[in-house]
């Protein structure tokens, strides 16, 4: 039983911390600028695929270093010539643009690596296992991870609630021609903010993409779990990202443990042909899988503007 | 303006003739196309047409943009498969003519329940809730083996049971025909609604929410109303193809096809009435024909939605559309040399494009299968040499900037002619008013 | 004696911490003409915003008719028969003139969210809106849509969509914003005229309309009514002259050229 709660403490915490990595540049770029980037994903997969080539040809530390860069400065470009084209143009087309990119990344990515996935391991230097629960063992690599994410959220705190850079972006939200007659040029400031975000998922990807799976469809695989996050934290909040991901990461892997079906907990048995019988006898391990989704419309209905989300007057 | 033709009230003859040549043109198609597999294919378009223009219920007429509409489509498609094995058996003389239906009141039932949930917010809200729930249906249909018949989904046949009108539904002509009415009475409808009351306050919702609560209405009210008939269609069009594939599987349910449709309705143009059919025609033929020449459609696919996107936000109804006040004035020939200077280049610029990515393909494909040799247009190229690389990519970027003259000296046409059509008009206003 | 058209009581209103209206009492009875004052900032919108419901508020109540519509939703608020216009543009930019004015006038008919008659069917919406359009003098631009519009029309459209559909008490926020002086003198008289035998509640900076207009007159500073009467009394209100009225040229100017 002890065992079972450390269990599902550690690896909670390993997958939440890792939600909170991936959601981090979207949040950024949704908070800073009020784009909703579909393709985020797609920079993270990025990443990870940059990463890993880099670790082939060079080593882990180096690729460390400039996946994340050349994915940041993709990501400057795509904002200097694509994106504030449809700027003027309101939310919705910029969200539609990044969603037609998430297609040309995928595209791009399998013209480039093929189909299948890559042989992205852990770097050899941290691949030993630094303590064991129950017989399972968890390499340094994890507690590197989770260092990473941690020390994301305190630097991105920091540099948002503490630095002048910070405070102008914020600014540069509120009044944006105010802030441009103060001679901060706010075009350069977005393309700056959007690189930024997509070098973070080139961080996640690098970090990330070796834990998980590097292939063509991690990048679908992984969306819907981070606009849950961000939905459920309340959009634009770091600290509500933070604590959705590891609500999710500890409740997803809690369920896991359980091999009690909705059913057998309320201590019904029924028929094979009663209604919902299918899913109200299905384990809850099975439905772990769904639960961040239940979760984010749970929320939807009784507080709507999610955890730590700013309620509008 | 394009866009206004959406919202416009349009009168009777002038819905009538794009409607006209639509019906025509579904009722002829059977002897240009008249293979069986062509068949399919043309049902299989009359589905995608009912499918895209239910999806532009939301998002064009209402603002809503959906990343989750293919739940409504799935669900339509599996209780027309369930119906469709349960009256093969049973004594109810349901026609299986009638069957997609009863896809549209599942589709109808679920719209509204998760409408309910889902536009409480609209925007970027309704996006990502929309995409959650989407994600979430998808992943229940994969649990619930059962109903969902897990991977390989559930088939069902057309064929039993008791049909209308002496039909069989044994041939794919005679399937064709019933997808071809069914298209008919749903774009009808649905074209129908937009110009009710509810359909107007849709628009009107679209453009300016906030306002419309002083008009004494619940935009929130609107929305779930409009999500439910949204659902109906898709539902519909599930059905629809439900019938025509015999089958059904849970991916029906999934994003791919919610994204499918977006792409639909956005290239086709969501803010023109039959927009989003040219789109669904469009890429169901990319779809079925396309993906049988090169890997890459995907890739061509993307790049025309980010093209259209950026420079074309009314999509392809949209473009053409522009061109009607220079048809009307007949002004349409100071254009041509512009576009022809831009067409050139342009068509060398997309097949170098083409001509690259086609070899990035071959390429890594070789290191797959041990292709022979990269061939395009009949001609043999030697991928492995830096030098075809280079001399392919020359020529591209050469036409790309080939074509920044012509597109400059159209600009300047337009300028011209929008000037030259404003002064028409002008004139002929001054003359009504001299007469009226 | 029957309850005023429109009763403020004791209507509170705060952001965080800043607290914008300050207990305002006012009763506006049928019929009358009353407009509301201020220097910038007074929060006069915000005071429009409470009673339309577009803001909840943070204490008081708002009587309609007797009837207390504290806490409704805004069409709620309008159903029950009070409209309002909008101090910054607030229409529907493609939707044509006639549509926009037949999308307004569809809830007082009754047609609700009807989705089974056509839009085109229904004589008396056809013919309401094209009253409507020639009384604020748009029929010229029946198939303009709202962002093709010149301002002064779009403010037109404005006050169309507020009085369609015959609500008895019109909220007009700085209707003549904007405008040159020969077009605030047009909407002055099509106010007049679209506000006859109407309870009409408005905000203006033009003294020159207000006092032109309103049968009564109240004074809005720092959220609080320091005075309300008639023109002749509000004129020569001594605080309402060091407040507000003595130092209004002095405000424009430096205002001007703060926004330099």
């Amino acid at each position: 039983m002890l065992h079972t709660t450390i269990f599902v403490l550690v690896n909670g915490l390993m997958y939440g911390l890792l939600l909170f990595l991936l959601s981090s540049g979207l949040t950024l770029i949704f908070s800073m600028m009020g784009v909703l980037n579909f393709a985020q994903v797609s920079f993270y997969m990025l990443g990870a695929y940059l990463g890993f080539q880099l670790m082939v040809w060079t080593n882990y530390w180096v690729a460390l270093f400039l996946a994340p860069l050349l994915v940041g400065l993709l990501g400057a470009a795509v904002e200097r010539y694509l994106l504030n084209k449809v700027h003027m143009r309101g939310q919705v087309a910029e969200l539609l643009l990044t969603f037609g990119l998430s297609y040309l990344i995928l595209e791009a990515v399998k013209l480039a690596w093929g189909v299948n996935a890559v042989n992205y391991g852990i770097p050899r230097s941290l691949d030993f296992p630094i303590f064991s629960i129950a017989g399972v063992s968890y390499p340094a690599y994890n507690v590197f991870m989770m260092a990473v994410a941690v020390a994301i959220f305190i630097l991105l705190y920091l540099l948002l609630k503490k630095t002048r850079l910070g405070i102008i972006i914020q600014a540069a939200l509120g009044d944006r021609d105010m802030v441009g007659m103060l001679g901060h040029n706010i075009a350069q400031i977005f393309t700056l903010v959007f690189g930024i975000g997509c070098a973070l998922a080139g961080v996640a990807g690098v970090v990330g993409g070796n834990i998980l799976v590097t292939e063509p469809g991690m990048a679908l695989s992984l969306l819907p779990i981070t606009f849950v996050v961000v939905v459920i934290g309340g959009m634009g909040s770091f600290t509500g990202a933070l604590a959705a991901s590891l609500l999710i990461g500890f409740l997803q892997n809690y369920m896991m443990t359980l091999n009690v079906s909705l059913a057998g907990l309320a201590g019904l048995s029924m028929g094979a042909h009663a209604p919902f019988y299918e899913l109200l006898n299905q384990p809850l391990s099975q439905l772990a899988a769904i639960m961040p989704y239940l979760l984010m419309i749970l929320i939807l209905v009784f507080r709507p503007q999610g955890l730590m989300g700013k309620v509008k007057t | 303006m394009a866009d206004r033709a959406y919202t416009r009230g349009l009168s009777l003859p002038q819905g009538l003739g794009p409607g006209a040549f639509f019906v025509v043109s579904l009722a002829a198609a059977p002897w240009v196309f008249n293979s069986n597999a062509a068949l399919t294919v043309l049902s299989l378009m009359a589905v995608a047409v009912v499918f895209a223009l239910s999806y532009n219920i939301l998002f064009g007429q209402t603002g809503l943009l959906s990343f989750g509409h293919a739940v409504y489509y799935g669900l339509g498609a599996y209780f027309t498969v369930h119906a469709l094995n349960y009256f093969a058996v049973s004594r109810i003389p349901y026609p299986v003519e009638l069957t997609p239906l009863l896809g549209g009141v599942a589709g109808l039932f679920f719209g509204f329940v998760l409408g309910v949930i889902s536009v409480r917010r609209a925007g970027l809200g309704f996006a990502m809730i929309s995409f959650g729930i989407g994600i979430l249906m998808g992943s229940l249909a994969l649990i619930l083996r059962h109903w969902f018949g897990g991977d390989g989904g559930l088939a069902g046949n057309p064929a039993g049971g008791t049909h209308l009108f002496g039909l069989t539904l044994t041939s794919p002509l005679e399937i064709y025909y019933l997808m071809a009415a069914w298209c008919v009475v749903c774009v009808a409808l649905i074209y129908f609604f937009t110009n009710t009351p509810l359909g107007q306050m849709a628009t009107a919702v679209r453009d300016n929410s906030e306002r419309v609560e002083f008009m004494g209405y619940s935009p929130y009210q609107i929305r779930v109303r409009m999500h439910t008939l949204a659902g109906f269609f898709a539902g519909v069009a599930g059905g629809m193809a439900a019938i025509t594939n015999g089958i059904v599987a849970p991916d029906a349910l999934g994003f791919v096809l919610s994204g499918e449709v977006i792409i639909m309705a956005y290239i086709g143009g969501t803010t023109i009435f039959f927009g989003p059919v040219i789109g669904a025609v469009i890429l169901s033929f990319m779809q079925i024909q396309l993906s049988n020449y090169t890997n890459a459609w995907q890739l061509y696919l993307g790049l025309l939605f980010v093209f259209i996107v950026i420079y074309a936000p009314d999509g392809i109804a949209g473009l053409l559309k522009m061109h009607a006040p220079a048809m009307r004035y007949r002004k349409l020939h100071h254009l041509l040399p512009a576009y022809l200077l831009v067409a050139v280049p342009g068509g060398v610029f997309l097949l170098g494009l083409v001509f690259l990515v086609q070899m990035g393909y071959a390429l890594h494909g070789a290191q797959i299968f041990l292709t022979q040799s990269f061939t395009f247009m009949g001609l043999a190229f030697d991928d492995h040499s830096v030098w075809t690389w280079v001399i392919g990519a020359a020529v591209t970027a050469g036409a790309f900037l080939g074509a920044r003259p012509g597109v400059a000296r159209a600009r300047c046409a337009w300028e011209r002619i929008t000037v030259e059509i404003k002064a028409a008009q002008a004139l002929a206003s001054r003359a009504d008013g001299d007469t009226g | 004696m029957s309850p005023p058209a429109l009763r403020l009581e004791n209507v509170n209103k705060r952001f965080g911490l800043a607290h914008i209206i300050r207990g305002v009492n006012l009763d506006v009875c049928h019929g009358e003409r009353h407009a509301i004052i201020g220097p910038n900032g007074a929060g006069k919108s915000t005071l429009f915003d409470l009673i339309s419901g577009r803001f909840s508020l943070s204490g008081g109540h708002v009587f309609l008719h007797g009837k207390d519509i504290s806490g409704h939703s805004a069409y709620r608020i309008r159903r029950s028969g009070l409209a309002r216009s909008f101090q910054v543009i607030n229409i529907f930019p493609r939707l044509t003139v006639y549509e926009t004015l037949r999308c307004a006038l569809l809830w007082s008919l009754g047609y609700r969210y009807n989705f089974w008659r056509r839009i085109q069917r229904l004589p008396e919406v056809g013919r309401r809106a094209t009253e409507l359009m020639e009384i604020i003098g748009l029929g010229a631009q029946r198939d303009v849509s709202g962002a093709e519009l010149s301002y002064a029309d779009q403010r037109a459209l404005e006050i169309g969509i507020t009085i369609a559909g015959e609500p008895n008490v019109i909220l007009l926020d700085e209707p003549t914003a904007g405008m040159s002086r020969a077009e605030a003198e047009q909407a002055v008289q099509l106010i007049r005229r679209v506000t006859a035998g109407k309870t009409l509640l408005i905000v203006e900076h033009d003294m020159e309309v207000v006092f032109g207009l309103a049968d009564r007159i109240s004074v809005l500073v720092y959220g609080e009514v320091i005075a309300t009467g008639g023109p002749d009394e509000i004129r020569n209100n001594v605080s309402v002259r060091r407040a507000y009225l003595g130092s209004t040229a002095e405000q424009e100017t430096s205002a001007h050229a703060a926004s330099h």
